[in-house]
């Protein structure tokens, strides 16, 4: 990736738009005659906004970067760029906990090298904020994919492999076979609310402020 | 009244296209659509890409005629979500731009890499833009009551020549908000249906499912496995290698990965599957009650007197229900179904032609880069070019069943796209040549085995019936060529003479799990 390319998405990213506030109104579209069946209790409502402005940002001041509207973004930044000039002049050191290259004044149309990217990746990558971001990140994927595959494969099999057991009645026309393959939905729509559980309370606001702290240096 | 709604369906995506199209500008917008979509627009807009009129019509048309195994279709669309949402939408949004070989070029050599995961996604989905445009020709026949040979290869051009005109015109904004519009019109009609089919039934799930049983006139077996898939060997390992492909191949269909990039941030890439995990599967639900629905209102005998392979179960289910006028409108949501999803497809094949091949694998290293003007432009052009092959191919493939179609395309893109892509994002040693390998390594072995499969020779359904080359029994080739893409890329990565750029790994990992840098 050329330089002018970094430079390109560098701006790209903080054009972005934030995510408006979804909607919940239409999440439900599960008939709700379903739900006699062992249907899905929890339809995989997204979740709602978290109270980020309560909880204090990683750098942002308790500015929310998720819901602001680009220009408010846009100026959040400027601001904190400028705060962050402002402190590192006055006290002649660099305020980020980590200092892996030499911080340049952020000036317009500079762009470092490939060699010092790299570097700057590098030390993101070995700080310990991502090593822990990482860490929760593998711990919940690895063992639920493996789960989900094997309980996937272990239906797939059965309804091959054993019909006496997939023929055995349940409750009234429900016989093992359906009951497995609606559990298959309950399980999906169980391990997405997890899933989106557990990104949201452990890694989203660390991976936030790492991913500005990196882009930072980055500039 | 079903063509006078067919028309307004052509006139109002005909409207999006020329009015998205007046926006976009930029490269960003033709491959991204801007990556200004919410994630509510885009879970709408992957549903969309996703539900395709083979679930709509087809799955509802299986689970009417064999009961439970038309279920596990359903099962195996949905549960391959999990995949991309936990492996792979997040990772993708951070690490690439617009296509699979982004990812992959980010810590890889360029060139091989690019070409070749280009050319896996090409032939992905050209295999799922064949399956849908052969079940669509015969489809738009049907729900218009044209029932000859000539009707239905005009149906077929008809719908190429409109997919490229929103491709080519609109780029992605426009098939997204096509992908929205559809997916509400499809939502919508499903439910519509789904409550019809309670309330008649009173809202009680045991008597349909009885009296399914016993209209289809099959009796008990109708609500256990192998009604469809039989009971050999063979019938049972196709089936595995089936559930194979579907689970593992959603992660690696390049018009599914290209939705992510629409979304500004990784978080709305999650939120966005979070969506789609939602309504696919509300609708794959609401699909088993419209096919038992149908087996249980309209007879087994009769849906199959209408069309062998159950297509309209749905439409003749609709015409039960509510007379012409729900039948209309059935059929002119099955038809803005199918235009979505070919018109997804197509953007897909065309942006993997113009950024990765044309752009970047197919330059001399000392070349300077087109600009991203001169790419679009060639977009545009490999759209058109992409829609006439797929037009032509559709034409000499209307013999093959679509189900099998859309397993291959699944089968091909969980041989050839998937492990690289895993390999990765997750695994530090993996080389360039470990990619290519991989890709290569899945895309040809696949496609081999479904040369020598029975889909192309040996019996009355394949393409050459008379000629036998049949030597590989499944019809899917997942089971054999899945672990064949992991194990090649494992194997060129082993005995790779570079070693993997360590620098570029960390680099990877740090943007994809924080969007430090990203697009």
């Amino acid at each position: 990736m050329s330089p002018q390319e970094l430079a390109e998405r560098e701006s790209a990213a903080q054009a972005d738009r934030a995510d408006p506030a979804a909607s919940t109104d239409d999440a439900e579209r599960v008939p709700p005659d379903l739900a006699q069946e062992p249907a899905p209790p929890e339809e995989p409502v997204p979740p709602e906004e978290p109270p980020d402005e309560s909880e204090p940002e990683h750098r942002g001041g308790g500015f929310d970067w998720w819901a602001a509207t680009p220009e408010a973004r846009g100026k959040q930044q400027a601001r904190q760029a400028h705060d962050a000039r402002a402190e590192r002049a006055a006290w002649a050191e660099p305020v980020e906990p980590v200092e892996p290259v030499a911080l340049a004044e952020p000036a317009e149309g500079d762009v470092p090298g490939r060699a010092e990217a790299a570097a700057v990746y590098r030390a993101a990558h070995d700080s310990a904020e991502f090593r822990a971001i990482r860490t929760r990140y593998r711990r919940f994927v690895f063992p639920a994919t493996l789960a989900f595959l094997l309980w996937y494969l272990l239906y797939v099999v059965l309804a091959v492999t054993a019909p006496q057991l997939m023929a055995r009645p349940i409750a009234g026309p429900l016989n093992t076979a359906w009951l497995l393959g609606l559990l298959q939905f309950v399980s999906t729509f169980l391990l997405t609310w997890l899933y989106a559980r557990h990104a949201r309370n452990h890694r989203d606001r660390a991976a936030l402020g790492l991913r500005w702290e990196t882009q930072d240096r980055l500039r | 009244m079903a063509a006078g709604l067919f028309v307004l369906v052509v006139l109002v995506t005909l409207g999006i296209t020329l009015w998205a199209g007046r926006r976009s500008r930029a490269a960003e917008d033709f491959y991204a659509g801007g990556r200004e979509f919410s994630p509510l627009q885009n879970g709408f807009a992957i549903s969309g890409d996703y539900m395709s009129a083979a679930s709509f019509l087809g799955v509802t048309g299986l689970i009417a005629l064999y009961g439970y195994d038309g279920l596990l279709y359903t099962i195996g669309f949905l549960v391959g979500w999990l995949l991309v949402l936990m492996l792979v939408a997040e990772l993708v949004r951070n690490c690439g731009r617009y296509t699979l070989a982004d990812v992959l070029s980010l810590r890889m050599r360029q060139r091989p890499v690019r070409a070749a995961a280009g050319i896996s996604s090409i032939v992905v989905s050209l295999f799922y833009l064949l399956g849908q445009m052969v079940g669509a020709g015969s489809l738009v026949a049907l729900l218009l009551h044209l029932h000859s040979a000539a009707s239905r290869d005009w149906s077929i051009v008809g719908i190429g020549v409109l997919m490229v005109v929103y491709v080519t015109v609109g780029g992605m904004k426009a098939t997204t908000w096509i992908q929205i519009v559809k997916c509400v019109l499809l939502l919508g009609g499903t439910l519509l249906l789904t409550v019809l089919v309670l309330v008649r039934f009173h809202g009680d799930l045991g008597t349909l499912m009885r009296s399914a049983a016993h209209d289809s006139g099959q009796g008990s077996a109708y609500l256990l496995p192998g009604l469809h898939f039989g009971h050999s060997l063979t019938d049972q390992l196709d089936f595995i290698s089936l559930g194979l492909a579907l689970v593992l191949g959603t992660g690696g269909l390049p018009h599914i990965l290209a939705r992510f990039y629409t979304v500004p941030t990784a978080r709305a890439a999650r939120r966005s599957a979070i969506w789609a995990i939602g309504l696919v599967g509300s609708f794959y639900l609401m699909t088993i009650v419209l096919g038992l629905g149908a087996a249980a209102v309209i007879g087994g005998p009769a849906l199959r007197a209408a069309n062998a392979a159950g297509n309209t179960a749905v439409p003749q289910l609709a015409g039960a229900m509510g007379g012409t006028v729900l039948l209309a409108l059935t059929s002119a949501v099955a038809f803005a179904t199918i235009l979505a999803v070919v018109a997804g497809l197509t953007l897909a094949s065309s942006t993997s032609f113009a950024h990765d091949l044309w752009a970047r694998a197919f330059r001399h290293p000392g070349e300077p880069q087109p600009s991203e003007h001169q790419e679009v432009v060639v977009a545009r052009i490999a759209a058109v070019v992409i829609g006439a092959l797929a037009i032509v191919l559709s034409l000499y493939a209307q013999k093959l069943n679509v189900a099998v179609l859309v397993g291959i395309a699944f089968a091909v893109a969980a041989s050839a796209n998937l492990p690289a892509l895993i390999f990765n994002l997750f695994w530090h040693r993996f080389t360039t040549r470990g990619a290519t390998w991989a890709i290569y390594g899945g895309l040809i072995p696949c496609l081999a085995l479904v040369v020598i499969s029975p889909v192309v020779s040996g019996n009355a359904a394949a393409i050459f019936p008379t000629a036998h080359f049949d030597w590989f029994p499944l019809q899917n080739p997942g089971l054999v060529s899945v672990p064949c893409g992991f194990l090649f890329g494992w194997l060129g990565t082993v005995t790779s003479r570079r070693h993997a750029d360590p620098d570029a790994y960390a680099e990877l990992e740090v943007r994809a799990l924080t969007g430090a840098g990203a697009a």
